[in-house]
């Protein structure tokens, strides 16, 4: 708690749990320092360093800057991202207002539906993309003589990625709504017109702006898209790649990377302060907000939803298909021969490699997670020291994962660095990965842990039991659904994860992710389609399987939520 | 009402004085005083209430006894030792919090036996202790339901029930029935209270219900913006309140100002009022404080003895009826007079009509006008 100024401030003597906490402390904070901020940190002294780590202050962004395609990769990204963000949160929005302020029917499964994209990588959209818009693509004559192969790509192809998470954002902007104030505006005769803009609108305006936020973001780093589809069109995500594996010019691509992390930082604290206020616009007496029918609005939404749906489908559909016919579009007959995966260097073992590596990701990052969270959330001496934890768990969220994957690869290369001996190995992915992902599940545990009674410590104080043993015995079983949630986010993420570990794989950790951009680079799109579909049949299983697992543990070890 | 006082003789009450002794206690919020140099004792098996307004100070006060909270200065001593540096883990209580904090994967006897469970070596005859207990709070056969299955008033009596598992020598309760039904609360107030005097173990209550703390205490501690107004029993606080702050918060009190006459009187705005004045210097501004029950009416019509005033409005309120009235000779504000239903009954009046008012000259307190309420 806060001292008094000028008072010298007294000291409880520590006990057992203090010393417990403040190793947890200091175990999270090294994990947070290693895997996030010397690697970002890399970065900046890097771009400030020739190819021989002379320091030569800005002298590589002068030259970085001095030629027109930086510039123009720049105005490329801009662009792109700007565009895909107005259309996604239009028909984000529409998607949400429609699954949470109407009755129309099938909103069950119009919401999984909205998150079938989330289980894919983005190159299989894109490739699904290429298929019907392609040169040889069914639909080719719909852009009107315009490549698919560019900007439009890109658009189309980072719209059906960002979808789901603006879909999600505005769900829960749209889903707290409080009852009162429309029972307010039907009793003023207020038209329903009226009432969208003047009530509807304004109370979500947090939530579009976040969403915006996060499209934003997400399309200007991502990386995928922009090489699968992009052809000659430079996006800065690109360059990075460019440099660093086309030219090995580390100090340039250090350079691109700040260029890039910079307006993310940025955006991102925009994103936190902007969240924050939506979280404080629901008053703990607020009304639960039931959708009324309408017969016209709901059949209309309705429409909507299901051409977005079938949309998603086409181009999934589209994806899987190429990856089982021979010859796209010569010979139609079905093979799996695809599946085989005859380029160099690519197999199976990929496959298996992107699974193990999304085992542990979830597995290792769970509890360092929860921990971490339980730290920062629990009220103990260390202010300081939680403070800044819950801060460095929120960076990697503004760090693209090119970025934090070019850091790490410089920093554990330094040399005399001992953690060099994990360069090619399967453990730095994990560490890597990890630290790109903390963001999300960190939350999610902060927040289900606030919801546990803040006292149950004080409690446990008071009957002279450990705090582990309150942590054992009760926090862990009430939080046991958001631990759960956290696994699975950590490894349908590390499954599809891509751009943070571009940099770091070797041969022998290899990810079906990596694979399928070499086949693609190799010319066999149809097998890098099929490396891709076994990437979403995997996540599919394990999402069933988790699902069926939670329902079985949760109701064996949660009889006390139901109530009588 | 203390404990037994027909049976504490004054040398054993010296010795069971300051069971806990807080000494110039202060905790700032940056430059915020939660607690300004605040001190009193509790002697063994006392019933405590702090009382006072939200924000006064009395959670934080609670918190700091059991070491939730670290003061800025100032110290705490429980049974004759110094805690005040003890993080709670190495002090002597038991606490129930407002919202309970029963552990809601645990069913009531689990949550009971929890402290019991984690003493080392492990203690024998748990099973039994905890079937004790239950029938002490008086919820047999409810042992194996969770909190989510249980009524407020059952909650209560399990988060009693596990603070007093451990045998702690001191009872911390933070508002603990402030989340029950207006019923409920009146009856656990009571077996509350009675546990306590059987158990004999000393207690200390949160509370900001001036009816609760008067039911329940031997003593009340009122405090207003981090300090001690007063200290004393039920009966004291509310017959001779030490503040305006205290009159006006405890009960219901009538002011009026004025500027004392005389020893035995106060010139308010056109009449003297009778009282005993002597204690404040001649000429000097002050406020004087009635209490509605302390009013009466004087039978008949606006006689010589009277003070004549004017009914506002009737305001019924269960067994008495509270009269609302103009008395221009004392000011402007209205002054309250409570009245027995039935007596009320027999002279029945309608607002705007005329009635003589007598105020008890022994039942007026005095304060310094510039102590504000």
């Amino acid at each position: 708690m806060t001292l008094a100024s000028g008072l010298r401030p007294m000291a409880l003597r520590r006990d057992r749990d203090d010393g417990l906490m403040r190793w947890l402390l200091l175990g999270c904070g090294a994990f947070m320092l290693l895997a996030l901020l010397l690697p970002v940190g890399m970065i900046l002294v890097r771009s400030l360093q020739d190819s021989n780590g002379v320091f030569v202050g800005l002298a590589n962004y002068r030259s970085y800057f001095s030629t027109g395609s930086p510039w123009q990769s720049m105005r490329n990204s801009l662009l792109v991202s700007s565009i895909t963000t107005v259309i996604v949160v239009v028909l984000a929005f529409a998607y949400a207002y429609a699954l949470t302020r109407t009755q129309m029917r099938w909103r069950g499964f119009f919401r999984v539906m909205a998150l079938v994209p989330l289980l894919s990588p983005s190159l299989l959209k894109a490739i699904g993309l290429v298929y019907w818009f392609g040169n040889k693509g069914l639909l080719k004559s719909v852009l009107m003589g315009e490549s698919v192969y560019g900007p439009i790509g890109i658009i189309m192809s980072c719209t059906l990625w960002t979808f789901p998470h603006a879909v999600l954002i505005l769900i829960t902007a749209l889903t707290l709504a409080d009852a009162r104030i429309y029972e307010a505006a039907a009793v003023l005769r207020t038209s329903g017109p009226r009432t969208f803009f003047r009530i509807t609108l304004p109370a979500v305006r947090y939530g579009l702006i976040g969403a915006a936020i996060v499209v934003f973001v997400n399309v200007f780093t991502d990386f995928g898209a922009a090489k699968v589809i992009g052809g000659s069109y430079n996006v800065l995500a690109t360059d990075i790649y460019k440099e660093v594996v086309g030219q090995q010019n580390f100090s340039m691509g250090a350079v691109v990377s700040v260029v890039l992390l910079v307006p993310a930082v940025f955006a991102f604290v925009l994103e936190r302060l902007v969240a924050g206020k939506q979280a404080a616009a629901l008053g703990a007496r607020a009304v639960a907000l039931v959708p009324q029918p309408r017969p016209l609005v709901d059949r209309l939404m309705f429409g909507y939803c299901l051409l977005v749906t079938l949309f998603i489908l086409a181009i999934l559909g589209m994806a899987q298909l190429a990856a089982l016919v021979k010859f796209w579009p010569y010979n139609l007959s079905l093979t799996l021969k695809h599946y085989v995966f005859d380029v160099q260097g690519v197999g199976w073992e990929n496959f298996w490699n992107s699974l193990t590596l999304a085992f542990w990701v979830a597995s290792v990052g769970t509890p360092l997670i929860f921990m971490g969270a339980y730290v920062v959330e629990k009220p103990r001496a260390d202010m300081l020291g939680r403070t800044l934890l819950h801060a460095a768990a929120l960076l990697p969220m503004a760090v693209p994962g090119l970025v934090l994957g070019l850091g790490t690869l410089l920093f554990i290369n330094q040399p005399g660095n001992p953690l060099g001996v994990l360069y090619g190995s399967m453990a730095i992915l994990v560490i890597n990965t990890l630290a790109h992902l903390y963001t999300v599940p960190h939350l999610t545990a902060v927040t289900a842990l606030k919801q546990v009674d803040r006292e149950f410590e004080a409690v446990g104080a008071s009957l002279k039991v450990p705090m582990l043993a309150v942590f054992r015995r009760v926090t862990l079983p009430v939080c046991l659904p958001a631990i759960l949630d956290i696994w699975i986010y950590l490894f349908l993420n590390a499954m599809t994860t891509l751009s943070a570990v571009i940099f770091l794989y070797s041969a022998d950790t290899k990810l079906a992710s990596v694979a399928a951009i070499h086949l693609d680079e190799a010319g066999s799109t149809a097998s890098a389609a099929a490396m891709a579909t076994l990437m979403v049949y995997a996540s599919l299983s394990v999402r069933l399987l988790h699902l069926g697992v939670s329902r079985f543990v949760l109701r064996r070890a949660q009889a006390w939520r139901g109530g009588v | 009402m203390p404990i037994n006082p027909a049976h504490t003789d004054q040398a054993t009450r010296a010795q069971a004085r300051a069971y806990l002794q807080i000494s110039s206690l202060s905790k700032s919020f940056g430059r915020f005083k939660a607690l300004d140099q605040v001190s009193f004792e509790i002697a063994r098996g006392e019933f405590v209430c702090l009382l006072g307004p939200s924000g006064c100070g009395k959670t934080t006060l609670l918190r700091c006894i059991a070491g939730l909270e670290v003061q800025s200065a100032g110290r705490v001593i429980q049974n004759g030792h110094d805690i005040s540096t003890l993080p709670p883990s190495g002090r002597d209580f038991g606490i129930v919090f407002q919202s309970y904090a029963l552990f809601p994967n645990l069913t009531g006897t689990q949550n009971i036996a929890f402290g019991m469970q984690n003493q080392r070596p492990l203690p024998t005859g748990i099973d039994a202790r905890v079937t004790e207990l239950m029938q002490l709070v008086g919820l047999d056969g409810h042992g194996d339901k969770y909190p989510a299955q249980l009524s407020g008033g059952q909650q209560q009596r399990v988060a009693l029930a596990r603070a007093l598992a451990t045998s702690p020598g001191l009872l911390l309760l933070d508002e603990p029935l402030s989340a029950l039904d207006a019923k409920v609360r009146v009856r656990l107030r009571q077996e509350i209270r009675s546990l306590q005097r059987r158990l004999g173990i000393t207690t200390i209550m949160v509370t900001h219900d001036q009816e609760e703390a008067q039911a329940m205490a031997d003593r009340i501690v009122v405090m207003n913006e981090g300090r001690v107004e007063q200290m004393g029993s039920p009966g004291d606080i509310y017959t001779r309140p030490a503040s305006a702050f205290v009159a006006d918060f405890i009960g219901v009190m009538n002011f009026v100002s004025g500027r004392v006459q005389g020893p035995t009187g106060v010139q308010c705005a056109s009449m003297l009022l009778a009282c005993a004045a002597d204690a404040h210097p001649v000429g000097s501004a002050v406020r004087c404080g009635f209490r509605p029950e302390d009013v009466t009416r004087v039978a008949g019509p606006a006689s010589d003895a009277g003070l004549l005033a004017r009914l506002l409005s009737v305001e019924p309120l269960g067994p008495f009826v509270r009269l609302h009235c103009e008395v221009p000779a004392l000011g402007v504000t209205p002054i309250r007079v409570d009245m027995r239903r039935s007596s009320f009954a027999e002279q029945p009046l309608e607002p705007g009509q005329a009635l003589a008012l007598h105020i008890d000259p022994a039942a007026v307190h005095l304060f310094p006008e510039g102590d504000r309420a």
